[in-house]
């Protein structure tokens, strides 16, 4: 292998936390945690099609405590993607670089998945036992 | 960094992917509210709707291809050595066209016959 010469991504361990480096890997961390969610609605819809057992298991699964838990970061996950999606997209437009901004948006973010995902979650539990 | 030839159709695909998302997320999630995903005959009688059935295979599509994509920086970012990152990046693609196919003949089958 030839050793390269190009720049490398940064090595994150060598840099302060701070809210903007926290939520831009919390970016990438959601966004690798909502693929097992792709495999979750794939499963879903190969039990109902097929495996009358696998529909039964998913939703065993999912109505036990480890799997609330489970769905419900899941949750989070998607809405913050989602939430943080958006601001990325904005930035994208050339708008909201400003530092004071950045960090505004950043806990918009931070508060609007978090409501969110409670939101869905309440909406979802309301008249009806689990997932 | 930068090693991708195709960056900025790799860049327009993620951005043009997510703004895809938005609404067939919403519209999967608020289908949800409505028809319970444990109530097997609901669901099923969502599920056959040709409707339906169009905005499953876009939703499971364009997640998978929006997924591909974001892995595919990941390991662009973190794989250094060129055969490997090649490889990797192959197998990845080559895994969400196969779940795509399979979530494609769940959803048909489910439209025309479910178990």
């Amino acid at each position: 292998m030839m050793p390269s010469k190009r720049p490398l991504s940064p090595h994150l361990q060598i840099y302060k936390p701070q809210l903007t480096s926290v939520l831009s890997v919390m970016h990438r961390f959601t966004g690798a945690f909502l693929c097992l969610g792709i495999l979750g609605i794939i499963l879903w819809l190969y039990g109902i099609s097929s495996q009358p057992a696998c529909f039964s298991w998913l939703i065993s699964v999912s109505q036990n405590f480890i799997g609330k838990v489970f769905i419900f970061l899941m949750l989070y996950a998607f809405f913050y993607h989602l939430a943080n999606g958006v601001r990325h997209l904005v930035w994208d437009a050339g708008y909201g670089f400003e530092i004071k901004t950045v960090y505004r948006t950043g806990w918009l973010v931070v508060g609007s998945s978090l409501g969110l995902a409670l939101l869905y979650w309440v909406l979802f539990q309301g008249g009806r036992d689990g997932f | 960094m930068a090693s991708n030839p195709h960056g900025s159709g790799h860049w327009r695909a993620q951005r043009l992917t997510a703004i895809a998302l938005f609404p067939l997320c919403l519209w999967f999630l608020s289908s949800l509210l409505v028809y319970s995903p444990s109530d097997y005959t609901a669901i099923v009688e969502w599920l056959k709707s040709p409707l339906t059935a169009t905005g499953m295979v876009l939703l499971i599509g364009l997640l998978l291809y929006h997924a591909q994509l974001g892995i595919q920086v990941v390991i662009e970012d973190y794989i250094h050595q060129s055969c490997l990152k090649a490889g990797l990046i192959y197998i990845v693609k080559g895994a969400a066209l196969s779940l795509f196919v399979f979530a494609c003949f769940c959803i048909l089958k489910i439209h025309f016959h479910p178990l």
